[in-house]
């Protein structure tokens, strides 16, 4: 196999020192007397809290970094232990090891003074998050989020931001400072600014040869998860722009020779992110979209309504749409982006990342004629993957797609 | 001659529901609403003269289901789907969907796409039990009802749904009083039994189950054999749609004496407030059910407990489905609760096809350990 020629964006190389100082600034707050959330990390009210003073912490992305380092396998263990079954979701069983007090990954996440979820990505988010208040004797607020059957409606937005300005009294209540309406304009405004920044760069990867691939992608994403109504995570898209559209105007690829456009869904599994690498290397193939990734831009807020808007965001994103939407998104990506065929990432543990993708794919292949490969294992736990399927699952569908 | 009613009339309703349902439909000309009965205000679909009927997914194969969902959604999902790509349930007008899980959405985002337009509804089910959510609850059963008065051409009245109320609490009262039978030592009545008089409840036309109800309940204590078994349990969990599944636990030395199932005391259990509106009465009734779908874990715990204690249990059995991800993650906190109070449990999950030899060992090991 020929070596790597991937060209990693320095933006990317910046995310291990931010995600290193997200952790520390948790320590920080309680340092300076503030308070710190533990929050769902698919349109969590980062904005609400950033306003206030109060620092989130986001579950997920733990797990994810956990991942990344290696690090699961006791928290795993005494998950099970405590009598999780190992079909349900690998990132809960990760993070209530720490929570149970297994030696973890950055020792632990700094303990949170109130936990906050929605039900806009999987009833997982509820579950977990009441196991987590139950186990730590922790407040927690859950924000009820209906599904979208066909269009968003205005009583689903009305009631959403309802609740959201409740979550602001009960804030205000733990933390003892006030919700200031002109700071939350303020967080919203630079929210809707990072994310206009993030569509904007993916919009850049409509080019060819394609400047960023799926691994720099998935460490950009950072964050829009973790900073979004901050000046930082603004600062660092402007950067992004700036290098990704450096690199169209001179013509250069994230790597060498692109020879196929591949867009992906699912969450990456953490644990084997070199098979992107493999993709890249061997076929010359490359992510120019990735749904997951994208989750984080998805939605335009209006800093004078900030909690209707937030209570749009909650509701708009891509697991809380129905399919025929899902369909319709995937198909406009395919055609603006180029791309030649798709790879459908299933985790047995992640309902809703993964339970339409037979469907999706008989659908693709049925009614528009698009190429795809489901590749089943688990984002988290790394005992549910084998690399040399993985890839033996790939070769065929490279060769399907016309690699020689 | 008096008619001697006995308890394998329920076994009987319950098989041959579909029998049933089509006769129903083919003399009355109106619709059948299929639902996820214990959360979806059946007394609308009732008031609207529409029947509602429980839906099922115990499957035979997922031979043409797998073509749409994969292994790992629950195989509730799975075995329905499989029966209606089999067009076992051309009886449905509609299906009406709680959304209660992760499987349910994928079930109905897919189904969405493979049915006609208008014949599924999603029927939002809040998974948090504030005055916020209580209030957009009742605006969806109201948005339901104007649904279910166009989908069924007839105007429902405030009178209309006073009187659904009456006939549901009626049954509901019927189901409490056998299971209040169920006390005694030895309960007349075996938990598989029990169970298919909860499961005819949600499938047979309300006011024929109550009549035949009120007759077992006459009946039911002259009965010659009592069952047997070693050990009084309770079985807590989701729907259970097929008798087998509590006929190995009590194939096994357990006794089935109480349940926290939604096919069992969940779903008849709490009745209505008399002191509001009729829609509020309803909404308010199915918003308040004990459910890992948004109650707390300490009102799942509470009613558990009481359930344990009013029914002189000895150990408790979670019959869980693979991959049913609400009721594993309930188990953990439900488990070491019980644990606490000195009760002890077991998680026994199941899939299709169900390894009835290795489920009837565990079972076998608990009830030896109860003794």
């Amino acid at each position: 196999m020929s070596k790597s020629t991937r060209r990693t964006l320095s933006c990317a190389r910046e995310v291990t020192d931010l995600v290193v100082a997200h952790y520390m600034s948790a320590l920080q707050a309680h340092n300076e007397g503030r308070h710190v959330a533990w929050s769902t990390a698919v349109a969590p009210p980062s904005e609400i809290l950033y306003s206030m003073g109060v620092q989130p912490l986001f579950p997920e992305n733990y797990a994810c970094v956990s991942t990344v380092m290696k690090a699961t396998h006791n928290m795993f263990d005494a998950s099970e232990a405590h009598g999780l079954s190992r079909d349900l979701c690998s990132y809960t069983r990760c993070v209530m090891g720490s929570v149970l007090g297994c030696e973890a990954t950055l020792g632990g996440m700094e303990k949170p003074d109130v936990l906050i979820s929605t039900k806009n990505v999987c009833l997982t988010y509820l579950k977990w998050w009441q196991l987590m208040a139950h186990t730590l004797k922790c407040p927690l607020y859950v924000i009820d989020c209906p599904r979208i059957t066909e269009e968003i409606q205005e009583s689903q937005v009305k009631y959403v931001a309802a609740q959201l300005r409740d979550l602001g009294s009960e804030l205000e209540k733990i933390t003892g400072r006030t919700l200031d309406e002109e700071k939350l304009k303020e967080a919203v405004r630079l929210s809707n600014k990072a994310a206009e920044l993030w569509r904007n760069v993916f919009e850049y990867r409509k080019a060819k040869p394609c400047p960023m691939g799926v691994t720099d992608s998935s460490a950009a994403m950072f964050p829009m998860v973790a900073s979004a109504g901050t000046t930082e995570a603004v600062e660092y898209y402007e950067r992004l722009l700036n290098e990704v559209s450096e690199r169209v105007k001179n013509g250069v690829g994230v790597i060498e020779d692109e020879k196929f456009r591949l867009l992906l869904s699912g969450i990456p599994f953490w644990h084997h992110l070199s098979l992107f690498n493999y993709l890249e290397d061997k076929y010359k193939a490359v992510f120019v979209h990735e749904l997951y990734t994208a989750t984080w831009g998805m939605a335009s807020l209006d800093p004078t309504k900030p909690f209707e808007s937030l209570a749009f965001k909650t509701l708009f994103n891509p697991t809380n749409m129905p399919q025929t939407w899902l369909e319709k998104w995937v198909v406009k990506i395919v055609k603006d982006f180029s791309v030649d065929g798709m790879v459908l990432l299933s985790s047995r543990s992640c309902k809703a990342t993964s339970i339409l993708n037979v469907a999706v794919q008989k659908f693709l292949r049925e009614k528009h004629g698009i190429p795809s490969v489901i590749l089943e294992a688990d984002h988290t736990d790394e005992r549910a993957y084998s690399d040399a399927q993985a890839k033996a699952k790939l070769d065929i569908f490279m060769e399907i797609l016309g690699a020689k | 001659m008096r008619t001697k009613f006995e308890v394998g009339k329920f076994q009987e309703l319950f098989e041959n529901r579909d029998a049933i349902a089509a006769e129903w439909k083919t003399k009355s000309g109106r619709k059948i609403v299929g639902c996820i009965s214990t959360y979806v205000p059946e007394e609308i679909v009732y008031a609207a003269e529409l029947l509602p009927v429980e839906i099922i997914g115990k499957p035979r194969t997922y031979a043409k289901a797998d073509a749409y969902l994969p292994s790992f959604s629950c195989s509730f999902m799975r075995g329905f789907l499989e029966r209606l790509l089999e067009k076992e349930y051309e009886y449905l007008d509609l299906l009406v969907l709680p959304s209660l899980c992760d499987s349910i959405w994928g079930f109905y985002s897919i189904w969405q796409e493979l049915s006609p337009d208008d014949s599924t509804y999603l029927l939002h089910y809040p998974s948090q039990r504030s005055k916020e959510a209580s209030n957009y609850f009742t605006q969806v059963v109201e948005r339901f009802k104007t649904f279910m008065e166009t989908f069924s051409a007839k105007d429902i009245s405030e009178k209309d749904l006073e009187v659904a109320i009456e006939v549901y609490e009626k049954n509901r009262r019927l189901l409490k009083s056998l299971y209040e039978l169920r006390r005694k030592e030895p309960p007349p009545i075996s938990g598989v039994e029990a169970l298919e008089v909860v499961l005819s409840s949600m499938t047979t036309p309300k006011q024929l189950h109550s009549q035949l109800l009120e007759g077992l309940l006459r009946e039911i204590e002259r009965r010659d054999e009592y069952p047997k078994g070693d050990a009084r349990l309770l079985v807590s969990g989701h729907i259970i749609d097929d008798p087998d599944v509590l006929r190995v636990i009590e194939d096994s030395g357990g006794l089935i004496v109480a349940d926290d199932l939604d096919t069992g005391s969940r779903y008849f259990w709490s009745l209505t407030d008399s002191a509001a509106k009729p829609i509020e009465r309803i909404s308010k009734r199915y918003f308040e059910l004990p459910s890992p779908y948004g109650s707390s874990f300490e009102d799942r715990i509470k009613y558990l407990v009481a359930m344990v204690k009013a029914f002189k249990v000895e150990g408790v059995v979670f019959p869980t489905r693979k991959f049913c991800d609400p009721y594993l993650f309930d188990y953990v906190p439900l488990g070491r609760a019980l644990k606490e109070e000195g009760v002890p449990s077991l998680l026994l999950e199941y899939e299709y096809p169900l390894a009835k030899g290795s489920l009837k060992t565990r079972v076998e090991a608990f009830v030896e350990m109860l003794r």
